[in-house]
């Protein structure tokens, strides 16, 4: 069922106001999930609003350190660590990360022992940082459950960790902000055991960039991350986070331009990614997915030999072509070969996500509806 | 003219722009081990700033086998000019270039305007630069560029359901860097 907004008579501010109010209302344990990023920093300036109000104590935040992480981010959440009203957990655990480099993908195991030992961690572990080793287990592979699994250890009753995720930053956060019309902004966690009482609180969900700024440096006052700046400056995109997956890797260069030095930590601990630096505007995509999908399925099959690097990513980019047979099979024009590839090449290859049919203004669908022309 | 010039001599700026990222210092690092310098250092004469040519003197009292071979010593171009005029200088050379990092290029340029009263024409006559970009390299902050002052927080909004024919996409603005992939 398709959704629309319906504007109410009253600001984003207000609202979240009283959305986050009803949170605490709500749940018996409520943590701030921080990032470092701006709409984590309003979401924690809204908790301190809650917990002056009701005399709460020290804010509860959750940091889910990535490893690959800028030097300006880092810094800004050690600040942040140290402010007495708020105690943080600092997690740094061992799961996989994607290195896209002009289309190859290969999985590396963040915080993962093996590049430890070779001196490849981009940064080392904090003193403060509770790891695996704290759970019984150790850094040489992923950990065997999603990990708010881990970071849920030791909260009471019910617990809600709130994040600054928001429908203006992509259509998948819009259509996920969407689906449920009662309370749509508590959901449970994707892929967590529905057993787990550990519900996600979007109260920012209807906010803008401007909304967010204007809430942290005047309500507040309060200093954001230095990188936005730096942004600014340089014309970067506004996201802190890690830069090496499918999605980010394609802005390697904001990375170079706000953060060369940061830039020259990756390089040593991933040196392919220089060739996505200095050839990524110059790849033909569209060259790449037409010679690969002129040769059918076996040309799918060459794809993954040549672009997924690793068991790993061979055995999901299989079972993710596995299911994309089956739905060209029943529609071969909804779901055609050349729009399978460019999935593999660019898109998230998420486990359980499904594939959409090619949708209006994508070139799949225009040769679509050529043949569908041609048939009538 | 230039002269053979002992590294020692020699001093890197604190205003320095420009950031060579680690592949290119090991190009730069076997060009020079194979080929030699090819170009003068450039730096302040009197002070021994240098003003352009940092990565290679970097690199040659740095690196044992470099030095060896250059003899901890560089051709130097000496250029008689004050401390202002000397960042002047660097950034007209390294913006041709295009290797300006923009947080550094916007310390100088507020110490222009700040110590030595630079006017628009000024910047535009040296580094053709607009008045958009300076507004940039004086402010240099999120706040001003996305005229955050002057916003009005937007509406909340719930969700429904839309009636039939309603297109999903022209729903919402979905946020988008300032810019092309780079």
């Amino acid at each position: 069922m398709t959704r629309q907004r319906m504007f109410l008579d009253i600001n984003c501010l207000d609202a979240a106001r009283m959305r986050i109010r009803h949170v605490y209302d709500t749940f018996d344990t409520v943590c701030v999930q921080f990032s470092g990023g701006k709409d984590s920093t309003a979401i924690l300036y809204l908790a301190k609003e809650v917990h002056e109000e009701r005399n709460l104590g020290p804010v509860k935040v959750i940091f889910r350190d990535e490893e690959m992480l800028s030097p300006s981010v880092v810094s800004y959440v050690e600040m942040v660590r140290n402010f007495d009203w708020v105690d943080m957990e600092w997690y740094c655990l061992p799961y996989g990360a994607e290195v896209w480099v002009l289309g190859r993908r290969q999985t590396t195991v963040m915080w993962g022992d093996k590049r430890r030992d070779e001196g490849r961690l981009v940064r080392e572990i904090p003193p403060w940082a509770i790891t695996a080793y704290d759970f019984g287990l150790d850094h040489s592979k992923n950990l065997p459950e999603p990990l708010d699994f881990y970071q849920m250890q030791g909260k009471k009753g019910s617990v809600a960790f709130i994040t600054g995720i928001r429908a203006a930053e992509s259509m998948v956060r819009y259509r996920s902000l969407v689906q449920k019309l009662h309370e749509n902004y508590i959901v449970h966690p994707f892929g967590l055991s529905k057993s787990i009482p550990l519900k996600f609180a979007k109260p920012i969900y209807d906010w803008n960039v401007n909304d967010v700024f204007k809430f942290i440096t005047e309500e507040h006052n309060a200093p954001y991350c230095e990188y936005y700046d730096w942004a600014a400056l340089t014309g970067s995109n506004t996201r802190v986070g890690i830069p090496l997956h499918a999605t980010a890797i394609r802005r390697i260069g904001d990375v170079v331009a706000t953060e060369p030095e940061f830039y020259d930590r990756l390089y040593e601990c991933f040196p392919q990614i220089d060739a996505q630096r200095r050839w990524w505007p110059d790849f033909d995509v569209e060259k790449l997915i037409d010679e690969y999908a002129s040769d059918g399925w076996s040309g799918v099959s060459e794809f993954i030999r040549a672009y997924m690097i690793g068991p790993n990513k061979t055995k999901r980019a299989k079972s993710f072509v596995a299911e994309f047979r089956k739905k060209h099979i029943a529609d071969p024009h909804s779901y055609p070969i050349n729009y399978l590839i460019r999935n593999l090449l660019l898109n998230e290859m998420a486990s359980g996500k499904s594939v959409s049919p090619v949708g209006p203004r994508t070139r799949a669908h225009t040769v679509r509806q050529i043949e569908v022309d041609d048939y009538e | 003219m230039s002269e053979k010039v002992d590294i020692s001599l020699l001093k890197e700026p604190d205003w320095a722009t420009t950031y060579c990222l680690l592949p290119d210092i090991r190009t730069l690092a076997s060009s020079l081990g194979e080929f030699g310098q090819m170009a003068p250092v450039i730096a302040q004469q009197g002070t021994g700033i240098i003003i352009d040519g940092i990565q290679r003197v970097r690199l040659i009292s740095g690196n044992r086998h470099l030095n060896e071979r250059f003899g901890n010593a560089v051709e130097v171009k000496w250029v008689e000019c004050n401390d202002l005029q000397a960042m002047i200088l660097h950034v007209q050379m390294n913006r041709a270039r295009g290797n300006v990092m923009a947080r550094k290029l916007s310390k100088i340029v507020k110490l222009l305007e700040f110590s030595a009263g630079f006017k628009l024409a000024d910047y535009e006559r040296l580094f053709a630069m607009t008045f958009d970009e300076l507004e940039l390299m004086l402010d240099g902050s999120v706040l001003k560029h996305r005229k955050v002052s002057s916003h009005s927080y937007s509406r909340a909004w719930v969700p429904v359901e839309a009636p039939a024919g309603v297109v999903e996409s022209a729903e919402i603005d979905i946020e988008r860097p300032p810019n092309a992939d780079r």
